[in-house]
């Protein structure tokens, strides 16, 4: 019966077609923003409502691409309250991390990937600072100094508007408040009124509002490995194992988990911590495939957790070479 | 007491390593080429801008389940599943030289499923998702996937027992 197993893999293999990957991550960014913002004028109701809002985004997708067309990507959008708010999308330079600050010129608070992509919300007057949307957490705002990030074609980052470190942080960002989990809903409504009014205003100070950590998956490689052992075969170059570096902030104490989801064909999968200073931890893979027919993908899911309970998560992927099909080119 | 969970999506990574067998499943499972990689995008645009109320264990699994349904939607809506049905498997980029005689009947076993046999076996066949990953994907239970998989593999089993002989 394994034979059938296998035979069905690889006629589904050879039936699939594909999608191609180009430029998809940032038209769904913009869809995103504009689901995030209702500028598509449909509600941001959740990807499990299936099929409600499929037709809603396309008016908002078409206007992006239009936008494009005519050279100009800096979007504007309604914020609901008569202004508006300009943004560009951005590639931050390729070579090394990018120190950001929340404010500009400020001390560093989070590092950017890379060649990560980012959206620009403000500008310093002098237009040496941009005020980004954090990849890690979309709802924080940060400033990186304008020579680390390029704008895409036909962005006019002069066109964002110039904010202080206080207002750009306020800028509309296509993160919503994260949804509240294990809340318990009332089971019964309330059967009278309140008769009387409360006399007295409380008097204790509310307490500070914690905010939820940042979690950024750093640079690492190799994001390919061979499987560990199994089937046998010779001639891969790439490693056996690969070292993933994770970096998490909090204003009070964060603790970062990592958790291999279960791939059929891949086994013994090992995700281990081995080092931790500060807000950097690095986490070790290791993992056989069960080949024979192709390259699994191990979907690993970083979560941080702070001492008030918010939780934010991050997902990254390693493909597992089975031994067996090695000598092995990507 | 209320926590709160913040689902974040490493996009790029998702997109570079998982977006292309995931637009290969929805098209498998709805038989509609065209329609799939924008039910995708979308599915990971609701993500992006309304973080779901539970955690996501498997991201590729869970963006699967939400963008067949969408497409699933607007089919039913159009009365079109049977059209595009009708396309399968010689879609664009695929041509008949391309694909055994035995290709062709197991796409045709595929189609003839039942929906929920459909959506698992693409799961686990295409994807290699395990029984517990799409379980948690479809919102039912381990031994619900058990069932159908074991039905659509008999059924599919005999097709490719019994070569074009349907």
């Amino acid at each position: 019966m394994t034979d059938i197993d296998t035979a069905l893999r690889e006629s589904l293999g050879r039936l699939a077609q594909p999608g191609d990957p180009s430029g998809v991550a940032s038209a769904i960014n913009a869809q995103a923003d504009a689901l995030a913002t209702g500028a598509a004028g449909a509600g941001a109701g959740g990807a499990a409502a299936s099929g409600g809002a499929f037709a809603g985004w396309i008016p908002a997708v078409v206007i992006a691409v239009l936008a494009l067309g005519a050279g100009a990507y800096v979007g504007v959008q309604s914020t609901g309250g008569g202004s508006s708010a300009a943004y560009a999308p951005m590639t931050v330079s390729p070579n090394g991390a990018i120190p950001a600050a929340s404010c500009p010129g400020g001390a560093a608070v989070t590092d950017l990937d890379p060649g990560a992509r980012v959206l620009a919300v403000a500008r310093t007057d002098s237009g040496d600072y941009l005020a980004v949307r954090d990849p890690a957490v979309l709802s924080h705002v940060v400033w990186v100094p304008a020579s680390d990030a390029t704008a895409d074609p036909g962005t006019n980052v002069s066109d964002l508007p110039v904010k202080d470190c206080s207002e750009a942080s306020a800028a509309p960002s296509p993160s919503v408040t994260p949804a509240p989990h294990h809340t318990t809903k009332p089971t019964t409504k309330p059967t009278t009124k309140p008769t009387t009014k409360p006399t007295t205003k409380p008097t204790t100070t509310p307490k500070p509002v914690d905010k939820p950590p940042t979690l950024t998956v750093g640079a690492w490689s190799p994001k390919i490995i061979v499987g560990s052992g199994g089937y046998g075969g010779t001639g891969c170059t790439q490693a056996v194992s690969t070292t993933i570096k994770i970096h998490a902030t909090d204003d009070g104490t964060v603790k970062v988990t990592g958790k291999v989801t279960p791939n059929a064909k891949i086994v013994g999968n090992t995700l281990t911590l081995v080092s931790h200073s500060g807000s950097s931890w690095a986490f070790k893979y290791i993992a056989n495939s069960k080949g024979p027919t192709s390259v699994p993908t191990a979907t690993i899911k970083f979560t941080a957790k702070d001492n008030a309970g918010h939780l934010v998560t991050r997902t990254t992927y390693v493909k597992v070479i089975p031994t067996n099909m090695c000598p092995y080119t990507p | 007491m209320t926590v709160e969970v913040a689902t974040r999506i490493d996009l790029e990574a998702f997109v570079a390593s998982e977006y292309p067998r995931v637009v290969a499943a929805v098209r498998l499972i709805t038989g509609d080429h065209d329609a799939a990689p924008d039910a995708v995008q979308e599915a990971l645009a609701g993500i992006i801008a309304s973080p779901p109320r539970k955690d996501i264990d498997n991201l590729a699994a869970y963006v699967t389940v939400v963008a067949s349904n969408k497409v699933r939607d607007v089919q039913r809506r159009r009365g079109a599943e049977s059209r595009a049905y009708d396309k399968l498997p010689m879609q664009r980029d695929i041509t008949t030289d391309e694909l055994s005689a035995l290709d062709t009947d197991v796409a045709a076993a595929i189609r003839a499923l039942p929906e929920r046999q459909r959506d698992i076996c693409i799961h686990h066949y295409l994807l290699d998702h395990s029984v517990e990953t799409i379980a948690e994907a479809m919102s039912v239970s381990t031994g619900t996937v058990k069932t159908q998989l074991h039905r659509a593999r008999a059924t599919l089993a005999a097709v490719l027992t019994n070569g074009g002989e349907r």
